[in-house]
């Protein structure tokens, strides 16, 4: 099966507003794929569907196989979520959030002890594994979450904003982590804003606007795409449109004229 | 120099997200009907009830008592009021501190900040209490004839007072986030024992405690005491100068009170003194080989573990179920020795019995009704994270109900001795085995009802149950208590052998069991189903 993910024409309508149109998407195993959209655009919900906590309206998605509607519990077996808002317990610490983890994936943390710590270090977390997440600032929330989605070794990650919460330090660090993870074969598939990260992580990128799949393509071929030959960002505002120049000069020009 | 002004767009845009929260839902605009109706309904039955002459007379004829009593009334009404403002603040209206730190961003000067926030906070307690305590209260005390200038100074003097408490209660529900989770606990346990103690006493008829009361009485009502103050207006006309001397000492209390609390928190909050500790916990490895892993698997052993983790670490929960139990215990033993000694009367044996019945009914129905509900509104979000693992979503449920199980043992454990001792042996087997069987009942039916009808983005996870799943869970309660009373019944008025009725809920219990297999089933497919727009 050399199919991590596989999106196939996925549309889900939220009462009556398609948030997603008959999507459909491949994610190869040791991939990194980059989903960008503007606000709103459905990269949300199509991560939402693959983790299994959206059901599709139609289509459906699978994992290494599985059907996420279908046989959930072996399709969730094999993937890492990383929300954009860390799902960790308040009440509980890093360490008892990450023990959960393990007896929900069934395995036995005392073997994956060192790696665990090492991760730690990584991340700058060893000190803040023993305390309560409710003293944790965003950044260590999601740092934690990240912990939770590679503990158990998932063998398709999925990180909704990518660099949402991160320093530039746990950033650098998160992107060589998934370059080594892509070694083994490990696939991932993330959304950002950041269309630099984008450029420079991923193989391939998607584009999605208004539920819709509206480019597909490696950084390579933006090149050839683009009027001027230039930029991601300008293929981006091509596809889905830039600033709104003429409104901003008109804003700018009503707060002179108020001073 | 108090700036109306600030107040106006403070309350201007608290009426405007009322009224936005009341429009958001139908059942809302439904539910505020009801309870205008209701309020009429109640001033017109207060009405009627003090109309009447009968009532009249013997509210006259309790004049004196009536103001006697007053302060130690008002020390309730005021203790009231500081817990309301308190829990406004640390559960029905949290995240207090963004909008504090919000308007602390704007151009408005800190004190009055601080001002409108208690101000606010303490009108929404003394609406509550206005619409709950003032019809009854002006209704007897014109009933008792005091004169409509004292009833009505009075009543001022009682707003004042409210809106003095509970401005303290909302200042130390924000001084409250300062505690760490031990200390919430150790905050909380006394008080909840003492409560639990001074309830099953009063509850119990105990005469020692009706004699300290007496005692506080005397003490409250002497003229130094604020709370003799407060009722001063009750007093016009015995002493008219002095008494208006008192009631103008209430006033000058109040407001340097409100003042004192409102500079005091600002201090405090801009000099960053508020805000919640660090605290650590000890990692400690936990071997897979404990009794819950053994008998339900790692993942229900794991998530059990988290249940009780959470459970034990939100102090209010842990206090609340403690009152309840040092209630439950008090009042067991004040009911139970009527059937031992000597022959007591077969109207006493059966009030006695039908009572223990009663009280173990109620508590074997309790627990899953305070448990399942609860833990499951207090995942949230995290409902994100479980329902995203590889797991049966019946075992997140199954989880819950083992918390709720082992509230039950520890009814059943401390009932055992209760039982034995006190009851004949054949009755405390009935008991036991009837406490056995609704609580398997009752688990499998609070389960399905709790995912089924729980507001996963409630503020307050112990208010998170939607109208239909209240009045089921109400429904549960009722039928429990009637069928108890009827069991007692049967049982005294030897209208089933003993034998029979063991057998009977022998073979209940296998049912029971089952049905709660069937329910749990059912409520984790159901929570498998819920989509995450209803938590995210």
């Amino acid at each position: 099966m050399s199919e991590a993910i596989f999106f196939d024409k996925v549309t889900k309508n939220y009462n009556g507003t398609t948030a997603v149109r008959n999507f459909t998407m491949r994610v190869r195993r040791g991939e990194i794929v980059a989903l960008l959209g503007p606000n709103g655009s459905g990269k949300t919900t199509l991560m939402r569907i693959a983790v299994g906590i959206l059901r599709p309206t139609e289509g459906d998605v699978y994992i290494f196989g599985h059907s996420i509607t279908r046989e959930p519990i072996q399709a969730k077996r094999c993937l890492g979520y990383v929300p954009e808002d860390a799902y960790v317990y308040d009440s509980l610490s890093g360490f008892e959030n990450i023990n959960l983890i393990a007896d929900l994936w069934r395995m036995n943390l005392k073997e994956h002890e060192d790696e665990l710590m090492r991760l730690a270090q990584i991340l700058e977390m060893g000190q803040a594994l023993d305390q309560l997440v409710s003293t944790y600032s965003a950044g260590m929330r999601r740092k934690l979450a990240l912990m939770m989605a590679l503990i158990h070794n998932p063998k398709l990650l999925i990180i909704d904003e990518i660099t949402a919460n991160l320093d530039p330090k746990g950033l650098a660090s998160l992107e060589i982590i998934l370059a080594g993870l892509k070694k083994e074969g490990v696939a991932t598939l993330f959304s950002t804003h950041i269309l630099e990260v984008a450029e420079v992580l991923a193989d391939r990128i998607v584009i999605i606007h208004k539920g819709r799949k509206i480019w597909e393509g490696a950084p390579e071929d933006i090149k050839t795409e683009t009027a001027e030959g230039g930029k991601l960002r300008d293929l981006y505002f091509e596809l889905t449109g830039g600033p709104e120049y003429e409104m901003i000069i008109e804003f700018l020009r009503m707060r002179e004229k108020i001073g | 120099m108090v700036r109306f002004g600030m107040y106006k767009i403070v309350f201007k845009y608290e009426i405007k997200s009322f009224l936005r929260y009341i429009r958001e839902k139908n059942s809302r605009i439904a539910g505020l009907i009801i309870g205008i109706i209701l309020i009429i309904l109640y001033i017109v039955f207060v009405y009627t009830i003090f109309s009447m002459p009968i009532v009249r007379e013997l509210l006259r004829e309790a004049k004196q008592m009536i103001m006697e009593a007053m302060p130690t009334f008002l020390l309730m009404i005021f203790l009231f009021a500081l817990s309301g403002g308190f829990s406004i603040v640390t559960s029905v209206r949290k995240n207090q501190r963004a909008k504090i730190n919000l308007f602390l961003n704007s151009p408005m000067s800190p004190n009055d900040v601080f001002r409108a926030f208690l101000l606010v906070n303490s009108l929404i307690v003394v609406l509550f209490m206005m619409i709950l305590a003032y019809p009854a209260l002006i209704g007897i005390l014109l009933a008792a004839s005091f004169s409509v200038l004292s009833v009505f100074l009075f009543c001022m003097s009682l707003l004042l007072g409210v809106l003095t408490f509970a401005s303290i209660g909302a200042s130390l529900g924000i001084f409250y986030v300062r505690l760490t989770r031990k200390q919430r606990l150790a905050l909380w346990l006394p008080i909840a024992i003492l409560g639990g103690y001074i309830y099953g006493a009063v509850y119990s008829f105990d005469p020692n405690i009706i004699n300290i009361f007496q005692e506080i009485s005397a003490f409250l009502s002497h003229i130094a005491s604020p709370l003799r103050w407060y009722s001063s207006p009750l007093h016009l006309g015995v002493g008219d100068i002095s008494e208006l001397l008192l009631f103008a000492l209430s006033v000058v209390f109040s407001v340097s009170l409100m003042e004192g609390v409102s500079s005091l928190l600002r201090r405090k909050y801009m000099a960053g003194f508020i805000k919640t500790p660090e605290e650590r916990i000890k990692i400690k490895y936990v071997s897979k080989k404990s009794l819950t892993y053994r008998l339900f698997g790692q993942e229900v052993g794991g998530l059990f573990r988290k249940e009780l983790r959470m459970v034990s670490r939100e102090p209010a929960l842990v206090s609340s179920i403690l009152f309840v139990y040092i209630v439950y215990i008090l009042l067991l033993l004040n009911f139970a020795p009527g059937t031992l000694g000597g022959a007591p009367s077969e109207e006493l044996q059966l009030a006695n019995i039908n009572l223990i019945f009663i009280f173990a009914s109620i508590m074997s129905v309790v627990p899953p009704m305070i448990i399942i509900p609860t833990t499951l509104a207090m995942e949230k979000q995290n409902l994100a994270l479980l329902l995203s693992s590889p797991i049966d979503p019946t075992k997140i449920v199954r989880a819950k109900a083992l918390m709720s199980d082992i509230l039950v043992a520890i009814t059943i454990t401390l009932l055992t001795p209760i039982c034995v001792f006190m009851l004949p042996l054949h009755i405390a087997v009935v008991v036991i085995l009837y406490v056995a069987v609704l609580s398997l009942l009752s688990t499998g039916l609070v389960s399905y009802i709790a995912v089924r009808w729980t507001d996963f983005k409630a503020e307050n996870p112990r208010k998170a149950l939607k109208t239909t799943g209240g009045i089921l869970s109400s429904a549960i309660m009722i039928v429990s208590i009637i069928t108890s009373s009827f069991i007692s019944i049967f049982l005294v008025f030897g209208l089933v052998s003993v034998m029979h009725l063991v057998v009977i809920e022998l073979v209940a219990i296998l049912i029971s069991y089952t049905i709660r297999r069937k329910l749990i089933r059912a409520a984790g497919k159901y929570l498998g189903e819920i989509e995450a727009t209803e938590y995210l």
